[in-house]
């Protein structure tokens, strides 16, 4: 029988799990299609090379901000939470 | 052997860039020195936290780079593969900052951060500030 501080951390570490997998693969591919989209734009306009790779840049910065969230859950559910029982 | 062909940098990429880098470094002084009159710890893991996300930052601009001499499919697959990289960095960076104890993880937890402040910032200042 399980007792409630081993049921709190099996539950924790799924929640990480969850949190890590999904938190990473929505920016992941928003990433890609950025990168994608922004070379066809390139091109098909080899003159706005600079100002398109600076909004690529822009773009997949603040795409990796739900990442980092995501991976700071996960980490205060893996070291923290369990942790304290 | 991959040779990649030499192609000139956008100066406007490039002046972008180091406009958000003088700004992040200024972020992670000014609130690093601040936060040393509430904790050393904050502020250590605020300047760490920082420091990695400029070299992610860094990382980042120059997978952009070298995206453009790829097809299509191979670029995406590339920046995907590099982006997991700099995720694994910076979850490395949070646990370190965690098994030194809670306030460094929340000091480096919002050093992370650090590039998006900059960005927002120079999109406020480019906007507001220079058409008044």
């Amino acid at each position: 029988m399980l007792s409630q501080a081993d049921l709190i951390t099996i539950v924790c570490f799924i929640g990480a799990g969850i949190s890590i997998g999904l938190g990473a693969i929505g920016p992941a591919f928003g990433i890609g299609i950025i990168g994608g989209n922004g070379l066809q734009g390139i091109s098909e306009n080899p003159k706005m090379e600079g100002p398109l790779l600076r909004t690529m840049l822009i773009g997949m910065s603040i795409a990796s901000t739900t990442a980092i969230y995501a991976l700071v859950i996960a980490v205060l559910l893996i070291f923290v939470i369990t942790q304290g029982g | 052997m991959n040779t990649y062909a030499v192609r000139e940098i956008p100066v406007e990429y490039l002046i972008y860039k180091i406009n958000i880098f003088k700004k992040s470094l200024f972020i992670i002084l000014a609130v690093s020195f601040l936060s040393l009159f509430f904790s050393k710890e904050l502020s250590l893991g605020f300047f760490v936290g920082g420091l990695i996300s400029m070299a992610n930052f860094s990382l980042l601009s120059k997978y952009i780079l070298r995206m453009r001499d790829f097809p299509l499919g191979k670029a995406k697959r590339f920046i995907i593969s590099r982006f997991l990289i700099i995720y694994l960095i910076m979850g490395l960076a949070l646990f370190i900052g965690i098994t030194k104890g809670v306030l460094p993880f929340a000091g480096t937890a919002l050093g992370l951060l650090t590039i998006k402040f900059a960005i927002f910032i120079d999109g406020v200042f480019s906007k507001y500030v220079k058409s008044s």
